[in-house]
């Protein structure tokens, strides 16, 4: 059987940056899209014996703004890969930066999910995030969207945000359950250094966020989102049944991929690599057909249980004993019989049916109990 | 050798003014070493010895060096420790000097602990030689910094040699000085065989080598020697001289000779420095005077970080005893910290450098409790106990009164940063006794100051109220009446012993507040509220809480993600890993030597 595959292409362009963003995206910088795009397609090439005779299971073309680039530009990349009518090909969208024959140009270019970074959808909310559209922008996009023959569609909320309510989020949720969306992926906050809002937060200008609130939220989306018969399937995912995303839970699963692409990653024969995050440096390198790798990580066998841990834990079907033992030729609750124990009576993991899983408790605080597998 | 070509001398400095620089010069210059042999700093051998630049363990070395005379000359260099906790290891090996080299930074004068060494070697007769380093400063004022020595300490200085030992200038006046202004060793040869034990060792193959200085009389190598105040007895495997990292093996030591003991001895303890070497084929009826026992002034709990490496924790110990008879520990325990041991150093420096050797040299994780000193308790029923812990104390209503030791205190600093050390001593109990200029420029103060003050980061205090001017000088001096409390630490309600310190009951309630907003910064957030208090018999007098944190995930972990966020919890892991279970809250480690930076 050919081994599964998974493609992530990186667009690091938007129309503008927004309050929280630490990720590697410009705004401002339409003019480099030409020599972007050649790059990514000489990185693609590079990559001929890694693609040969794999089946590419997902495509992700993720950003950044990956609407904001004109369809043809994504064309081209699509136009570099093999692939069938079968795969999950995903493209991020932001609405007020697309329309309805954008969906229909995707729609031919062979993409079949698309995934919609809303966040909220309350123009005061908006508003604070620094985001450049509203909520009937957003509304009228995901009719287009569907208009266009698109079924499966994912929205991006954030919770947690400061000065967005309990009620604000509420009525987000709602939003989403009357348009009948499949997938939602619900993000609480984190604030990162180097962004506005972290500035805004050391001045004072904005108020600290409350836990208790986001916990609040958090417990809001997995309940209410349920009685619409959308399923938490992982720490921050939720899906109407065989609508979960297959690209991203092949890195929870730790199926290959090869992202490509300004500081994109890749997991290959238990590598895992990562681009340079400097745009100057990887037209350069690409120019003179090099890899614009930038580090290289060979990981251990215990670094591959570790992570084969953590990353389970964040999916609901959590560590199924058998398969872990049969993988690593080892016995998963002998060796870690004492972390298990304590992790239990903490109430922070529990287990059924032969599998580990975090508890609603381990949702809220899953780093304390990753770290006891690092 | 003739005697009159024998010098032995010591090189005595304030800390930092060159002494181990000037030092390895000498040994370089007598052609010891090339100096592509040479490494910085030969005598000072220990890691951590070069690290804080300061000598731990004393040594000697032997240099031949043909003087302008056209004679050669024997130089037994003895180094000398560097600082206040082992002033009594300094003492003995000035007593096996004839003289002393006193090095003084031509930028910085005459210092605390100039001072205090200079006034030892006079006690014990040395000839004192000065030099003057680092003339070649900027800042160096050469013939101030004579009429300092001249004024202030009151010795011929007007022949010191102006040297640079950094910058190789001058070197070989010193050598040619030390020739021709210290005097040779007086000649006992026919007196009953003494020599003075300044320092010794434990090598894995030689098992314990004695360092001495042969005072009277001859010990030959088939001798049988006898050490007066331990009264142990054994027969002499190998004699000699030393050399830099290395021995020469001779028949004998005769008086006023410098070298090493070797007998199959197995235990340092069994050879105090300051104890007397004499031998039974021609005994001595008197050991040299001016043997102490060791007295540990400072004592802490060191506790193994991870409970079951108490045997190694054990093992390091006995290990570093081998190698340091002051160093004095036995097992206790702790409700909080498990098994570990009480330790008893000559000063807070001494165990500082105990606990960084522990985790060094044995890649231990310790934690240290807040140091304590002996405190006398009279009990109403007329007992005295000692304590040196303060979960050790009786309850209040057993206790008629407390004494605590007071230490004399001398502070040499310039003039203008006199108002705030002033206030520093006073602020930490400290009884002015005296001020003296001792020039235009700076002054020196005595104070008694209660000992515990002292422990409680006072170095570190007057460094920063002088911009690192101020030096010190202490010693013990007595035990006083004072009025002291214990202070307990309760988390989440729980009395933590390892927290628990004796305070002076004037300072009782700043130290108890400070030591709750301590502890609320260092303690962690968990997944409930912890409350912080301090407590003095039972009655709570701060209390601070540790909110509890709700949420701790990373909510977005994707392909990119994986690396990032695998780091971010490897931090989190080695934040773990210095942290302390304490019933349900976890303790940093760095927590139980909190109550040391209350006032900074």
């Amino acid at each position: 059987m050919e081994k599964k595959l998974r493609i992530y292409i990186h667009i690091p362009f938007c129309k503008s940056k927004c309050n929280y963003c630490d990720f590697n995206s410009f705004a401002g910088m339409d003019h480099m899209f030409k020599p972007y795009f050649k790059s990514l397609i000489s990185e693609i090439a590079l990559y001929a014996n890694e693609l040969r005779g794999r089946k590419i299971d997902s495509i992700f073309i993720g950003g950044g703004t990956p609407s904001h680039v004109n369809y043809e530009y994504i064309g081209s990349i699509l136009d570099c890969f093999k692939f069938e009518k079968d795969c999950e090909v995903t493209i991020e969208v932001n609405p007020g930066a697309i329309a309805f024959h954008n969906f229909m140009q995707y729609k031919k270019l062979g993409i079949n999910r698309i995934s919609f970074g809303i966040q909220s959808f309350s123009d005061r909310v908006l508003m604070y995030m620094g985001r450049i559209h509203n909520r009937a922008s957003a509304i009228n996009n995901i009719h287009e969207c569907k208009a266009a023959g698109f079924d499966n569609i994912n929205v991006d909320l954030i919770f947690g945000y400061p000065k967005q309510t309990y009620e604000h989020y509420d009525e987000s949720l709602n939003i989403i359950k009357s348009l009948e969306i499949p997938h939602v992926s619900c993000y609480s906050l984190s604030i990162e250094e180097n962004t506005l809002l972290y500035n805004m937060l050391k001045k004072g200008i904005m108020p600290y966020p409350d836990e208790k609130l986001d916990r609040d939220m958090y417990h809001l989306s997995i309940k209410s989102l349920q009685k619409a018969g959308i399923y938490q399937y992982e720490i921050s995912n939720f899906a109407k049944p065989g609508f979960e995303c297959r690209h991203n839970i092949g890195y929870w699963h730790r199926d290959e991929y090869l992202g490509f692409g300004l500081s994109a990653h890749s997991l290959y024969n238990e590598y895992r690599y990562c681009n340079t995050s400097d745009m100057h440096e990887y037209i350069t390198l690409l120019d003179k057909y090099e890899k614009p790798v930038k580090e290289i990580e060979k990981l251990s066998k215990e670094e591959i249980v570790s992570e084969y841990i953590i990353l389970r834990l964040r999916i609901n079907e959590g560590i199924h004993v058998n398969t872990f033992n049969n993988l690593f030729n080892d016995d998963f609750e002998s060796r870690y019989f004492e972390k298990i124990d304590i992790l239990m009576k903490k109430g922070l993991i529990d287990k059924s049916d032969d599998s580990y899983f975090l508890t609603m408790l381990g949702m809220d605080v899953a780093n304390k109990v990753f770290v006891e597998f690092i | 050798m003739k005697k009159e070509r024998i010098r032995n001398f010591c090189i005595i400095a304030h800390i930092d003014h060159g002494k181990s620089t000037l030092a390895d010069r000498l040994i370089e210059n007598t052609g010891l070493l090339t100096s592509r042999e040479m490494y910085d700093q030969v005598l000072d051998n220990m890691d951590i010895e070069k690290e804080r630049g300061i000598t731990i363990k004393s040594q000697a070395v032997r240099m031949v060096y043909k003087a302008k005379d056209n004679k050669e000359y024997i130089l037994n260099l003895i180094d000398t420790p560097g600082h206040v906790d082992f002033s009594y290891e300094v003492s003995r090996s000035l007593a096996a000097c004839d003289g002393a080299v006193l090095v003084v930074d031509a930028a910085q004068g005459v210092e605390a602990q100039t001072l205090a060494n200079v006034y030892m070697a006079l006690d014990n007769n040395l000839e004192i030689l000065p030099v003057i380093n680092k003339i070649d400063l900027q800042a160096a004022r050469p013939e101030h910094v004579i009429e300092e020595i001249e004024n202030i300490i009151g010795i011929e200085a007007r022949h010191a040699p102006l040297i640079s030992a950094k910058n190789r200038i001058n070197i070989e006046e010193v050598l040619e000085k030390i020739t021709q202004y210290l005097p040779p060793p007086e000649d006992h040869s026919d007196m009953p065989a003494r020599a003075l034990i300044f320092d010794s060792k434990f090598d894995a193959y030689k098992g314990v080598i004695i360092f001495c200085r042969v005072m009277d009389g001859i010990i030959k190598q088939d001798d049988t020697i006898y050490l007066m105040n331990t009264e142990k007895e054994y027969d002499i495997v190998e004699i000699g001289y030393l050399k830099p990292g290395g021995f020469i093996p001779a028949t004998e030591l005769t008086s006023g000779e410098v070298g090493y003991i070797t007998a199959s001895i197995k235990n340092v303890e069994d050879t105090r420095v300051g104890d007397t070497v004499t031998t039974i084929q021609n005994k001595a009826k008197q050991p040299l005077p001016g043997y102490k026992e060791a007295v540990s002034m400072v004592f802490c709990g060191i506790y193994p970080a991870d409970g079951s490496k108490y045997n190694v924790l054990k093992d390091a110990l006995m290990k570093l005893k081998l190698n340091d008879a002051a160093l004095m520990f036995e097992p206790e325990s702790s409700a909080a910290l498990g098994f570990g041991f009480r330790c008893g150093f000559l000063g807070l420096l001494h165990m500082e450098i105990i606990q960084e050797r522990v985790e060094r040299e044995f890649d231990l994780d310790i934690i240290t409790t807040a140091p304590s000193v002996i405190y006398k308790v009279i009990k109403t029923n007329k007992e005295v106990l000692n304590v040196d812990n303060p979960t050790n104390l009786p309850p209040l209503s057993e206790i008629d009164y407390m004494e605590e030791p007071i230490a004399k205190a001398i502070i040499i600093v310039p003039t203008e940063y006199v108002g705030n050390i002033m206030e520093l001593c006073q602020d930490r109990r400290g009884n002015f006794i005296h001020m003296e200029y001792l020039d235009e420029n700076r002054a020196k103060l005595d104070y008694e100051i209660p000992l515990n003050e002292i422990i409680y980061d006072f170095f570190d205090a007057l460094k920063s109220r002088s911009k690192g001017y101020a030096s010190l000088d202490y010693e013990v001096l007595k035990y006083q009446r004072s009025k002291l409390v214990k202070m307990d630490i309760l988390l989440n309600l729980e009395v933590i012993d390892a927290l628990s310190f004796i305070v002076h009951e004037s300072k009782a309630y700043t130290r108890g507040r400070r030591m709750a907003e301590k502890l609320k910064d260092q303690i962690p957030r968990h997944q409930f509220e912890i409350p912080i208090q301090a407590a003095i018999g039972g009655k709570i007098i701060a209390r601070e809480t540790v909110r509890a944190y709700r949420k701790d995930v990373i909510a977005k972990c994707y392909g990119g993600d994986i690396s990032r966020k695998k780091k971010l919890l490897e931090k989190q892991k080695e934040g773990k890993k210095r942290m302390r279970q304490l019933g349900s809250v976890e303790v940093p480690q760095e927590a139980f030597m909190s109550v040391l930076k209350l006032d900074s």
